[in-house]
């Protein structure tokens, strides 16, 4: 069911999305006023602000943004397939794969676009890998498949253990800020936002059959949900979105696990709304999560996966005891 | 024509036999009772009507039609299922949980039918919930969830009504008020009932007609009065049952 207060809540999250995306423009070592940033966005000049806006902040502030929102969608998703609140999008081993393949390219000495490549090549390894073994013995069910990838991503982690002990100081050092989310280094490119825009649409077209399907699979299937299509879509498309995620910024923990929670304390229970509601808030908190990233050590940076749990833990926290006190 | 046939339907589940070459037909406006011993396979029976289980031979008709052929969302607005286990435990008010019911009859993908949410409000007065309209479902005591599936079911308007212990938590005032409103949505659609009970009794009041699971194939179906005699339920129960005849009816007990 969706109410005025519903799509009060998605407004309210539009404009904290534009506000967040002017603070995070805003913030950093060159000093840039309100009024300035207003006239560059409005006439692009070519002095030293406007090249830092452009060729710095705002394809920072956009990767930011589009992790964020990708993350958060995965989210949604994993908890539905698998509806276990304690789902993320790193549940079921996708962001160890990754990391696997990301370590092994710093270790390697490869550059940035291996790196990625590698990362979304692991991810994908272990989304086969997990499904594969998940499928292979007799019937398929949704505790198989966490287990499944619980234990494939204990398996990830001893490897990224060994790949760790083993490198140099220096190869650590970035394979740590890889491991904890970090978008220093990320640009964003017409791929990853095509695979936001079609999650999104896609979830939007499913909305109805996942409002269902979250109460179980008995009865969405009595309610004319072809279970075993939207097992195989869901599982598939929350990868998809996870691997591109972490193909942009490394494994940012959090922002999958709770801003779907956040969202449905606050009342968002409707897939309709939830979907979007999501991407807007998880792609705002991220770009939140990474203004102060780049400002509260300055001139070094924290990994933004660091910033998203201290900022993500109490704001959490508040949410759930005011929905208790409900 | 029937709303339901079965025609030689054989059905397994594990190493019990739930039935084996089941005839019936069950017309509109008529009330079945599936009675038989725990893990008899009512439920199993049941599920294997709506497809959720695969049978071993014979068909199943809906209005004549195979249900193989039937498309889902097309079955699930005329066959509603009530499970024994409730709906899941993630946060759902009641109204957003009876309003799922209509499901299967939903046109609009973002909008929300006035027609629909008249029904799904109409269903929580029937069950008496409308004052829990926005109560959390995690809230509610064992009787109003149950309330809370039935109403999903009678918001479902389906023309077969399948249900698996429908009066499991519900008072004995309130198993009273349901079978006064299901013979009232019965009359009201033209729909049939086939319902799963541990009640014997109940059944006997309620019922037109009993399918009695031996628990090994066997079955004994057609009129209550002919299925309900305590030779029958002795049998099948595997426990000694009598009978006692008051207030012009029969009630049955174990001995």
């Amino acid at each position: 069911m969706i109410s005025s207060k519903h799509l009060l809540l998605l407004a309210t999250l539009i404009l904290l999305a534009m506000i967040s995306f002017l603070l995070s423009l805003l913030s950093g070592s060159v000093d840039l006023s309100l009024g300035q940033l207003l006239r560059e966005l409005c006439q692009p000049q070519n002095d030293l602000a406007g090249q830092v806006l452009r060729e710095i902040r705002i394809p920072r502030a956009l990767a930011a943004f589009t992790t964020g929102g990708l993350l958060a969608l995965a989210g949604v998703i994993m908890q539905v397939l698998l509806r276990n609140p304690l789902a993320d999008p790193y549940i079921l081993g996708i962001s160890g794969g990754a990391a696997v393949g990301a370590l092994s390219a710093i270790l390697l000495g490869l550059g940035g676009w291996w790196m990625s490549n590698a990362a979304f090549a692991g991810a994908l390894l272990s989304v086969v890998l997990v499904f594969g073994i998940a499928n292979k013995f007799g019937r398929w069910s949704v505790t198989r498949l966490l287990l499944t990838g619980v234990v494939i991503s204990a398996g990830w982690g001893a490897v990224i253990n060994v790949l760790l002990t083993t490198s140099s100081s220096n190869n650590v050092q970035s394979m740590l800020f890889w491991l904890m989310g970090d978008l220093s280094q990320s640009r964003v490119g017409f791929g990853h936002l095509t695979v936001l825009l079609a999650g999104v649409l896609g979830g939007l077209y499913l909305s109805r059959s996942l409002n269902v399907l979250v109460r179980g699979e008995l009865v969405a299937a009595s309610l004319g949900v072809n279970i075993k299509a939207m097992r195989l879509l869901l599982y598939l498309s929350a990868s998809l979105l996870t691997a591109t995620a972490v193909t942009i910024a490394g494994s940012v923990g959090f922002v999958g696990l709770v801003i779907p929670h956040m969202l449905r304390l606050l009342g968002a229970r409707d897939h309709r709304l939830l979907l979007p509601c999501s991407i807007l808030l998880g792609g705002t908190f991220l770009v939140i999560a990474d203004a102060l990233a780049r400002t509260i050590i300055a001139p070094q940076q924290l990994p933004v996966g660091v910033v998203t749990a201290i900022i993500g833990v109490p704001s959490f926290l508040v949410i759930l005891r005011g929905s208790i006190k409900k | 024509m029937a709303i339901l046939e079965l025609n030689s339907l054989s059905l397994r589940i594990g190493a019990t036999q739930v039935c084996s070459d089941l005839n019936m037909r069950l017309q509109e406006n008529q009330r079945w009772g599936l009675l038989g011993k725990n893990g008899a396979g009512k439920t199993t029976l049941l599920h294997a009507l709506i497809g959720l289980v695969p049978v071993q031979s014979g068909e199943i008709l809906i209005r004549g039609i195979k249900l193989e052929n039937i498309p889902r969302q097309e079955l699930a607005a005329g066959v509603g299922i009530l499970f024994q286990h409730g709906i899941s435990e993630l946060p759902a008010t009641v109204m957003e949980t009876v309003l799922l019911g209509r499901h299967p009859h939903v046109q609009s993908l973002l909008r929300d039918d006035p027609g629909d949410l008249k029904i799904a409000r109409d269903a929580l007065q029937d069950l008496k919930l409308s004052e829990l309209a926005d109560r959390q479902v995690d809230t509610l005591s064992g009787g109003e969830r149950q309330r809370v599936a039935l109403a999903m079911l009678i918001a479902q308007t389906p023309d077969l009504f399948l249900m698996d212990e429908p009066n499991n938590h519900l008072d004995l005032a309130f198993q009273v008020e349901l079978l006064r409103l299901l013979d009232r949505k019965l009359k009201q659609h033209a729909s049939a009932l086939l319902m799963a009970t541990h009640d014997i009794n109940l059944a006997a009041r309620f019922c037109e007609y009993i399918i009695l699971l031996m628990g090994d194939g066997e079955f004994v179906n057609g009129p209550t009065e002919a299925v309900l005699t305590s030779e029958n339920l002795s049998k099948a129960f595997d426990c000694e049952i009598g009978s006692i005849v008051g207030q012009g009816r029969t009630f049955f007990y174990p001995q």
